[in-house]
């Protein structure tokens, strides 16, 4: 078998026991899986628990890891996993009332740059972002935060192409529809020309 | 940080929807960052024994759980079997009714602790 890339030089060690090797990986794909749990989760614990335990199955089950592909894919497999089983365990109203009072509580004092209007519409698209089902949070999170195609999102999801494209359908019409309701009560000099 | 109209210009002829969820999924992460912590957590982990790091995961603590209690009831229908009386019914042996106190005893103590470790 030939190993062409880092990745699989990389995950070669840790099937070895090399936790150097583990460490090296991690640092490569922390912050994009971190990032994903967070966006899907919303929740920062859930995400740091989430990242624990993908690094911990990389290291479990490296002798089954594919050494000749790159990693990025199989961990964005498990990340969403892992994320799928927490939306399903945890309450889910009890945690957007929690995120909701977050957001109320900080100010624009933070960010004294962000204007009120942009606080509003990233509140507005969070919400919308947040009132869709996992399955289409998931789709809407990998492909527009990380940049996966719909093949590439299929993969992760173990959903055919197809279906990832009818939920990539689905919630955009959602948010559309979010996203003109907020038009239509905004004064019309504020107004963005979204089409 | 971005702000929507830069993002939305950015890609005006293109998808002005995709553009708006990109900047808000993007702002709402932007700062994050896994703590230093999760990494010796995971190193710690990984260092201790196969055995102990899967009864460790939630999964493995359920598995462990389960063959306990899969060990436990196999052990009580020995112990019931060995304890139950029998009678002699038309020349051969029939199974007899437990005393009441004893075997709640014997069956649902063990049960209710089983039932409190998995839990």
């Amino acid at each position: 078998m030939t190993v062409r890339h880092a990745d699989g030089r990389l995950v070669a060690r840790v099937q070895e026991g090399d936790l150097e090797a583990l460490g090296e990986l991690y640092e490569r794909y922390k912050t994009p899986m971190y990032r994903t749990a967070l966006a899907i989760t919303r929740d920062e614990k859930a995400a740091e628990d989430i990242l624990q335990e993908a690094f911990l199955r990389v290291y479990a089950y490296a002798h089954s890891i594919d050494k000749t592909v790159p990693l990025g894919p199989w961990l964005y497999r498990v990340t969403v996993n892992l994320a799928y089983s927490w939306t399903r365990q945890v309450k889910r109203w009890l945690h957007t009332f929690q995120d909701t009072f977050d957001r109320w509580a900080s100010s624009a004092q933070w960010h004294p740059e962000t204007t009120t209007e942009e606080q509003e519409w990233r509140q507005v698209l969070q919400q919308a972002i947040d009132a869709l089902s996992p399955r289409h949070r998931v789709v809407i999170t990998l492909h527009y935060l990380e940049g996966l195609s719909l093949r590439e999102i299929a993969y992760v999801t173990g959903v055919p192409e197809g279906t990832v494209k009818s939920r990539l359908h689905y919630a955009r019409e959602s948010l559309r529809k979010t996203i003109l309701e907020r038009e239509h009560r905004l004064v019309p000099e504020v107004a963005y020309d979204f089409t | 940080m971005t702000s929507r109209r830069d993002m939305i210009s950015g890609n005006r002829s293109k998808d002005e929807l995709g553009a708006l969820i990109r900047w808000s999924l993007q702002e709402t992460v932007a700062d994050a960052y896994p703590p230093p912590e999760v990494w010796e957590r995971i190193r710690a982990r990984a260092e201790l024994p196969a055995m102990w790091r899967r009864l460790m995961s939630r999964r493995g603590y359920r598995a462990a759980m389960a063959r306990l209690s899969r060990m436990g009831a196999f052990l009580l229908a020995q112990v019931a079997s060995w304890i139950q009386p029998r009678y002699r019914w038309e020349d051969r042996w029939v199974p007899g009714r437990l005393d009441p106190y004893f075997s709640s005893f014997v069956f649902y103590e063990p049960g209710f602790l089983w039932l409190r470790l998995a839990f």
